[in-house]
This record gives C-alpha cells, structure tokens and sequence, in this order.
C-alpha cells in the first residue's frame, strides 16, 4: 500500500480547443467538455449538445454587444463580508450512518476502484 | 551559446503549511491527525449535498500573522472553486483564493543577507488522502483499488509563493529554515516537513550567469526534507545544464523527486490544467480592515531575526542562537535569562538538551528554578540534564517543577560534611592512590571519585569530590 | 381543508387533535395523490408520531409553536435525515441523509409536521416538473397540464388540498412559477433571508428556499417562521425577523407601485412587445393590468417602472446558474454517496456514473456551465454575465428610487400541456419574469390574480427591494382581498376544498 501525498494533477498545459466566442461550438469542443464534466457520451449524443449548446450560446451573442466595461461583475447578490466561525470543535459525523451511504467501503473508508494517472 | 560556461540556478518555492487551528478551514470537525479513517468528519467535510463552508477566524489570523512576519499586503481576498475530479477531493472542487490572496507582495530576509520576495500566501483547504491497493510496491500502477479517509480534508493550508529569488540548494534550504522558524515563533504551524505537514515544492530553472530572463522551468514535488530540497535543486540544475548544453532544452512540467535521487515526469491527464475557476458563492468575501490587522501585529511574538539579535546580545555563539531559535525555545531561554538564569547554561541546555517534545512547553520560571538548581551546585550537569527530560515529558502539568522532580529521582544535593566523609573513608580504602595523588599524579583522582559515586550511586557532584581531595592534599 | 393559521389556532387551544389533521390530510392523498402524483414519498408513520407529540405539548399545557400541527410538504431537495432525499434524480434514488436541513428543523421545532417529499424537476432544472427522473407531477387545476417547476409536487400538493403549506426552492422562478400555475400563493425571499443550509444546491448564488400557501396569510406565517439568521451558512443575513402577519393588515395607500414596462409586453393592454423575451399571453398582461387597477382602487399610486437589464437576464441566468450547477453537481462521482455504475479505474466510473445518473437537462446544464467556464470563455461568457448581473442590480436600484414595489406577470402563460414546452429554449422562456429577482436577489411572490386561457389560474408578481418582505406582503395582501374568486381544482372524488 502507498499514500499520496498529494491528490492534485499534476499541472501541465494543454491546448484546450479554442474559438472565438460567436464561433459556432463545434463537436470537438463538446467532446473536451464532456471530458472535463467526467460525462460519458455516445458521438450521436455529442452532436445533440453541440447544437444544443450552439443554440443556447447563440442567445449569449447579444450580451457581446453590450459595453460593460464600466460594469464590475456581481458575485454575491447581498453585500455580506467577513463571515466567520470561531475555531471551537464541533460535533462530527457518525461515521458507519455516513458509510452505510458510500456505494463502496471497506474498513471504515470509502472504496473506489484504482486511481490511475497520480502520484504514487 | 554558452555552452561551457557559468550558469546560474534560478528557484522559487512554493511552500505549504499546515496551520494549527483546533477546527478545519471550513467546518468544526477537528484537525487532527492520527485518528481512525472518517473519523473526525462532518458533511462539509465529506461534501455531502446540502452543505456549506463557514470560514475559520483563527485561520484567517494565522495567515494575516504569516503574512505581516513575511512584510506582506494584507487584502480584501475572495475564495475561488478550483475545479478537478478526484476521490479524495469531496466535492470536486476546492476552495482556494486563487488570484485575490490576503496576502502579497512581501520579502524575506534570509539569514546570510539575501532578501527573497514574496509574492504571495494564501489559503486553502486540503484534500483527504487516498491509499492505493496492491500493485507492485505499492506503486498506483497494477493497484487493484483505492480507500479513501477525509480526515485530513478541509484542513487549513496557506501556500507560501515566493518569487525566483533564490539561486542556490543552500539558499533555499535556509530560506525554507527561516519560513519554518517564522512559523514556530507564531504557533502558525507546527511546519514539520517529514510528517507533511509542511510540503515544500521548487520551481527550478537555469540561465546563463548574468542573464535576466527566465528560461523554462520544472516544478519538483515530493520534497519532504531539507536534504531531498538540496539534492533536487542540484539535480534539476545539472539536468538542465546538460540539456542546454547539449543543443536541448528541458519541458516546462512537474516532476516527481524519487528515492532513487532522481527527479521523474509525471505524466499529466490531459484536461488538468482547465480549473475552471470562479468565485465561491457559498462564501462572502474577506475583507480584513486596519483595526484588525494592526490587533494581529499587536498579537504578534518577536519574529525570529529579533530574537537571534538579543540572543547575541546575551553572548551567544550565533550557530547556537540560530538552533535555538530554529527550535522555536527563543522565548524560553530568554525569559529564564531574564528571571536571573545563568546565560551560558541556559543557552547550552537549549542546545544540548532540549531537542525534545514538549520542550516549547516549558514555562521559563522552571526552566530558571532548574539552573539556579544547576550553578548552585544542588543539581550535577547530568542531573540537570535527566530532570530536564522529565520536565518536557509533564510539561503543562504542574509536576513539571524541577525542584518536585529532582527530588523524585532522588537527586538531593549532599551536606557537605557527609560528601567529605565519603571522601575520606574513599582514601582510607585506598591508600596507594592517594600517596600517587599526593605525589602529583592528578588523574588518580578518578580513583576516588569513582568511588564516591559508587556509594552515593551516581547522585554526587564530582567537581565537589575533586574540590575536597585537593583541599585534603593541600592541607 | 382549512388555513394552515386556522389549523394551528385550533390545536394549540386544543379544539383539534394535530393527529386528526394529520389524517385528514393523509386520506386527501390517498384519494388523489394517484392523480397527482405530487410526492416522491408519504411519510406518513412520522407524521403520525410528529402530531402526536404535538399533541402531547398540548395536553401538558405546553405550547407547540406558530405552526402547531400543520401538515407540510417538503421539496425533495431539502435534506431530512433518515428520509430519502433524491432530488428526483437517479443519482440519489434512496440517498439517507444524516442531517436535516435548517429549515426543516424550523419548522419541527414551530410544530409543523412532515407529511411528505414533493416531486421536482430533477435537481430543481426546469420548469414544468417534467424533468422528474420519476415522472411529472399533474397540475390538480388540469391534470393533462403541468404544474410547473421546479417546485411543481409543492405547489401541486398545496392545490390538491394534500398540505396546507410546503416549503419550495427558487433559483430561477422555481417557487413563484409553479404556484401561479397552480393557483396558490409562492414567496422568494431575499437571498440570504431564509438559511440555505441543508438544500441541495443548484446555483448557489441564486437558490433561494421559500413557502407555498393557499393564501397570502399561510405564506407570511411560513415564512417568519423559516427566516432568520443560520450561522452555518455564510451568506444567511444576520437581522431580525419583523412581524409579516402584521404586515398584512397594514393599508397600501400612497404605496408606489410601478408595473415593469419590458414585462408588461405582448398583449392586448399595451406595452412594447419583446422578441427576445417573447411576450405573456394577452390575458396574463390583462390580469396585470387589472391587477395594478385595484391597488390603484386601494389606494396606492400606480406608475409604469423601466428595468431596462430585465430583457437580457434570461440570458445572463443561463450562462451563470449552469456554470454554478457545473460545480456544485461535481460531487456526483459515485464516490461518497448515492449511485456508481462500475468502472475499470475511478476516472471511468465518475463517467459511467454520471452518464447513468443525470438526466438529459441536467446533462445539458453541466455541458453548458462547463464551457462556459473553460479556459479561453470564461471571460465572454461567465464574466461578461455576471456584470449584465450588476448591471440589473442598479436597474432595480434606479426602479426604487420612484417605486416602493414593482408589478408584472409571474408566468407568461398558464399551465401548458404536457410535452408542449420540449425545446429548451422555449421552456427557458416560462422563467423571464422571475429571473431578474434570482439575478439581484431581491425578494419577489406570486399572487393568484383570475384566470387566463381554459379557465387557468394567472400570477401576478410583487417584487420588492431586498429585506423588504413586510411591504411586499401588504401589497400581495392587498391584492387577494381585491382577486376575483378562483375555482376550485378538478379532482375527482369532489370531495375537496
């Protein structure tokens, strides 16, 4: 048995299919996002969301024509800052209630199958 | 175009510490470590549905002390979502503050002279941790399956970015001594890097000497020592240096420092590196104002190089301020000083005899009682040694008063009267060695003093026995 | 079937048992729910035990609570723990939950009683509880129409006489929507009014968790008794509850109210009709209109009000709540909890997990949200939505500036038929007029106001600045007392309401 230290991916670029936003989306740019969802997808399904999305992201084109430069984006709808908890204990989760949930374990973990492509 | 020529070794460091909160960075379940798998859990930390992250204040506190320590910016910062799938990543997203840190754009001093500037430290939650099943030697590769224990996640991390200022194995290696002993000073964490609860990774490349530009670099991990930092630099840089120099050039990607002193790619999945970042909207953002800030810095212990300084200043040697220090004991030693402790010993137990858990824990009050025990001659060096083992051992408990143990262990410093009697009923016993001894032959002394110990066994003070004797000879 | 405020009067004077209610209710269910189909589950033991406790308070003099005894109807979204919670979603078919959600032990500890799990579109995506992975939900006003979504099994279940009062999600119109379909009474709060901790989140910076009554007064009741302060959730509004049943007694003359020009489009009683949001029926802008005629009658001052960011909301919504559910629906993995569908290494089983799991419009929203945050868009499409975000914020700022409340359709249509809303698009349209709420995350509730075509029941939405409930309540008030009468619902049995 082996522990990762670390669970991140290693980091190296890659090139992402890239367009310009009003370019049509097209099957290869579904395929890299579903890959990136972890959805699996049949080709027939694929060609279903490209024009699904191509027609939802058509809709986005008249936002390309709106000068928003002065327009600072709005991420949290109520203006709250500085939310915070004291560093006090709490309770924690009954662990077998919490398993008795998980689709695999084994010896008070969740099980998966093998983790390819990490650090070992 | 150099080839043959000097080069210079450009690295910066990433470095990752655990912080010593009670609680994790987003939820009241303990951060702790050691304990049974999913034990120290709560839905936040499993990512179950329906759940949501309340932020730390002492964690924010502990980065906002880090980052004054380190001569940052403190900022208003937002948490992002870094998005990857893995299983020991509970929701599949972490919570990190990416590009709007608390704090920037900072320096170090290292000691030595060279300032390494900091770009940055923020925070962000760990992963759980994942043990993989079967395969040869353990390696992922083969492995049959994978167990996961979110223990570990959601424990607070603040990720420590320095800029490409550092240029040599040695000056990394005591820029990464400087950080921890910052660290230490501040309780911000207990930055051991054997045990990971520090992680330290380099970001190294090589250019010709004086150049300016930056050329490719590789990011190495698995650096869980000071000596694997040093051997990796070393190794990355000559790598390098001999792709240059034979017309090629290394690849900009992570690498993987191995036991075998090598460092090894690692081969990327091949959407990696799209995180799709975003802001948190289950988090408001953190906006720390002055008033907060300067409570911190007010909160705030002497950093380590003030400390080095006025350890100097009692006289000692600076390699010893500098473990001293290193060993987060400044505040003790110099508090025992201060209540009237013998410098030179107190220093000299610091370093000798105090690379011991729980000796942070130990209030200078004792650590003074127990070297006025020392130098008034009611306690030997070796006892004051033994009884500080104790100490450290029930430091925080009130049994750990020197005088209470010493007397425990029966180390009760003998009448005078009573050590002369011994000493004379020892030259009784041996009357040959005395007439050598007295005819000058110093080292027979052993002789008696042996037997002293002998008879008291061990709790004598040798210097006494050998004051007597001398006094004996010369009477 | 009675007012959850008249249930709750009577059995905290004990002059009915909460466990008599409680069977009244069941049996309405059991006559009809077939029909209906307005609950992934019954929980009827527990209600059982729940009135009897209540119960039990009562006869030791003790006092259960504002809700004493009152049946609810939760959202399937709403974690319960021990009591399945799917979001009607194969992904978490059967799923126990080991906690309960904020609200939920709100409504426990004010003496509601559990009564059932609604159906929903699946993880709240939709509009017409179609999307349900165990089928849509009936509309009890015409059972071949849908009650609309998400929150349809709520607002149908309040309709259908099963509950008297149940809790909805609203993310884009998911409470307000579905009760102007169904002929009952929706409130969005502000965001941050009303705790979200323990809803299963679908855009986070939207969801907003609220009630559906069969009047203005059981809704009100509800929620004060939801609202408030929840420390565990970071975005929860630390300030006092006001009194909302007071609210309702108070008058609305000299009130402002400003009925939204963009909104107003499409029919008959004028308005500029627009493409892109496509326009109301002319007999929901009629009922708007005659809507804002009574409140004049009542009193109040009535204008025309232009939010101008409102005709490119629904566009700034689909952009980022899908790039919000992208992550939050991440965790489905087969990992943790809920379904796997085996796999040679993790990677593939997270893939054939969500394959199986999600549904088609969840797919789509998780494909959508994904792209629009990758590397290369997130600036043209995330980023640039969310500033049309702020952009609506100051339009409404502008709005209260002249206004004290505004007016305009909740729904642009009545219930539809099943399967007549199949392109997305044009069901993304059901939501226009509740979006720009969701977008500045101020309050908004939905008013039955007459019918439109087949004798349907029509919505008219309040909308108020954020925190300011208490004025929107008088002015929903208001117009009940001034609605013309609605007709009961077509169930068979006719033994109902």
């Amino acid at each position: 048995m082996s522990e990762s230290t670390s669970s991140e991916p290693a980091e190296t670029p890659i090139e992402a299919p890239v367009g310009a936003p009003t370019e049509a989306i097209g099957t290869e740019q579904v395929s890299y996002v579903a890959r990136l969802a972890r959805i699996e997808l049949t080709q027939p399904e694929i060609e279903h969301f490209t024009s699904h999305l191509a027609r939802v992201l058509s809709h986005a084109r008249e936002l390309s024509d709106l000068d928003l430069s002065d327009v600072p984006p709005l991420t949290h709808p109520y203006p709250l800052h500085n939310v915070f908890r004291d560093d006090v204990v709490g309770g924690v989760a009954d662990r077998d209630e919490v398993l008795s949930q998980a689709p695999g374990a084994d010896g008070g973990q969740f099980a998966v199958p093998p983790v390819l492509g990490a650090t070992s | 175009m150099t080839a043959g020529g000097d080069w210079e070794t450009v690295i910066g460091l990433e470095v990752h510490v655990e912080l010593a909160t009670a609680t994790k960075l987003f939820s009241a379940a303990p951060s702790r470590f050691g304990d049974e798998p999913n034990t120290n859990v709560t839905p936040v930390c499993l990512g179950l549905p329906g759940s949501l992250p309340v932020l730390n204040r002492r964690a924010v506190e502990l980065a906002i002390s880090v980052g004054l320590a380190l001569n940052c910016d403190i900022r208003p910062s937002v948490f992002h979502r870094k998005n990857y799938f893995y299983p020991d990543m509970p929701k599949d997203y972490q919570i990190s503050q990416y590009d709007q840190p608390i704090c920037a754009d900072g320096f170090l001093d290292v000691p030595g002279g060279r300032r390494v500037g900091i770009e940055r430290a923020h925070l962000e939650e760990d992963a759980g941790k994942t043990t993989h099943i079967g395969g040869a030697d353990g390696r992922i590769h083969g492995a049959v399956g994978a167990l996961v224990d979110y223990n570990r996640a959601g424990t607070p991390l603040l990720e420590i970015v320095s800029r490409p200022d550092i240029r040599s194995a040695a000056q990394a290696s005591a820029y990464v001594e400087e950080v921890r002993a910052i660290l230490l000073v501040l309780g911000a964490s207990d930055a051991r890097l054997e045990e990971g609860s520090m992680r330290v990774d380099a970001n190294i490349s090589v250019r010709p000497a004086g150049a300016q530009e930056l050329r490719t670099r590789c990011e190495v991990k698995n650096l869980n020592s000071l000596r694997s930092l040093r051997n990796a630099i070393d190794f990355e840089a000559r790598r390098h240096i001999g792709l240059y120099e034979a017309g090629d050039a290394p690849v900009q990607e992570t690498r993987h420092w191995a036991e075998d002193g090598r460092t090894h790619s690692l081969r990327s999945k091949e959407e990696a590196d799209d995180y799709r970042y975003f802001p948190e909207p289950d988090l408001v953002p953190l906006v720390p104002d002055d008033a907060w800030i300067e409570q911190v810095r007010a909160s705030m212990p002497e950093l380590p190089a003030a400390l080095r300084s006025r350890l100097d200043a009692l006289g000692a040697d600076p390699a010893d301020a500098h473990v001293v220090v290193g060993r987060a004991l400044a505040p003790l030693v110099l508090g025992a000083v201060e209540l009237g402790a013998d410098a030179g010993r107190t220093v000299t137990h610091a370093v000798q005899n105090l690379a011991l858990d729980g000796a942070e824990l130990i209030e200078p009050r004792q650590l003074a009682a127990l070297v006025a025990m020392e130098t008034s001659g009611q306690l030997t060096a070796t006892q004051a040694k033994t009884v500080l083992a104790q100490m450290c051992l029930r430091a925080r408990s009130a049994a750990a008063d020197p005088a209470t143990i010493a007397a425990e262990l029966g180390f009760e410093a003998m009448e005078s009267g009573e050590l002369e009697a011994l000493v004379e009923q020892a030259i009784a016993e041996n009357p040959q060695a005395w007439q050598k001894y007295c005819a000058g032959e110093a080292k027979v002394a052993g002789v008696f003093v042996g037997a002293v110990m002998k008879a008291t066994r061990g709790q004598a003070d040798g210097k006494a026995v050998n004051q007597i004797l001398a006094q004996r000879r010369n009477a | 079937m009675t007012s959850a405020a008249a249930i709750a009067s009577d059995v905290r004077s004990g002059t009915r048992r909460a466990a008599d209610v409680v069977e009244e209710y069941l049996s309405q269910i059991e006559a009809h729910e077939r029909d209906v189909a307005a609950f992934n589950v019954v929980t009827a033991d527990e209600a059982r035990a729940a009135a009897a406790a209540v119960d039990a308070l009562v006869a030791d003099g003790r006092d259960p609570g504002p809700l004493a005894g009152v049946p609810v109807a939760y959202k399937d979204n709403l974690c319960t723990r021990g009591i399945a919670t799917t979001c009607s979603s194969r992904m978490l078919e059967g799923w126990l939950p080991p906690y309960d959600a904020t609200v939920v032990t709100a409504m426990a500890s004010a003496g509601a009683v559990m009564i059932g799990k609604t159906n929903l579109d699946e993880f709240a995506m939709g509009s017409s509880t179609e999307n349900s992975a165990f089928g849509p939900t009936r509309n009890p006003y015409d059972l071949g129409r849908v009650p609309g979504g998400s929150s349809g099994g709520s607002a149908a279940a309040v309709a259908a006489g099963f509950a008297p009062l149940a809790l909805g999600s609203d993310t884009g119109g998911s409470i307000r929507q579905p009760a102007a379909l169904c002929g009952a009474v929706g409130i969005k709060p502000t965001y941050g009014r009303v705790s979200r901790y323990g809803l299963v989140a679908f855009a986070s910076s939207f969801d907003q968790i609220g009630p559906i009554a069969g009047d203005v007064a059981d809704a009100a009741l509800a929620l004060g008794v939801i609202s408030g302060h929840d420390p565990a959730d970071s975005t929860s509004i630390p300030a006092e509850v006001p009194d909302y049943g007071a609210a309702l007694r108070e008058g609305v003359e000299g009130l402002r109210v400003g009925v939204i020009t963009e909104l107003a489009g499409g029919g008959s009683a004028g308005g500029e009709p627009d493409a892109s949001l496509g326009g109301s029926d002319p007999e929901v802008i009629e009922r708007l209109h005659e809507s804002a005629e009574a409140l004049a009658d009542a009193g109040a001052r009535v204008g025309r009000a232009s939010v101008p960011a409102v005709t490119y909301g629904l566009t700034a919504y689909y952009l980022i709540a899908p790039a919000e559910a992208s992550s939050n629906l991440a965790r489905y993995d087969g990992t943790r909890y809920g379904l796997r569908v085996a796999g040679a290494d993790a990677e593939e089983m997270n893939r054939l997990t969500r394959r199986a799991g999600f549904g088609a419009e969840v797919k789509a929203r998780i494909m959508l949200g994904t792209f629009a945050l990758s590397a290369g868009y997130y600036d043209a499409y995330y980023g640039k939505a969310q500033r049309v975000r702020m952009l609506t914020r100051r339009d409404f700022d502008a709005a209260y500036a002249d206004f004290d409340v505004l007016l305009s359709p909740t729904s642009p249509c009545v219930a539809f038929p099943f399967g007549e809303r199949s392109d997305p698009m044009t069901m993304y349209r059901c939501d226009t007029c509740t979006i720009p709420s969701n977008l500045s995350g101020d309050p908004a509730m939905s008013v039955p106001f007459g019918t439109g075509a087949a004798d349907l029941p029509v919505g008219v939405q309040v909308l108020a600045p954020a925190m300011c409930e208490a004025r929107m309540l008088t002015v929903a008030a208001a117009l009940e007392r001034a609605a013309p009468p609605l007709r009961s619902p077509r169930l068979g049995g006719g033994e109902e309401s």
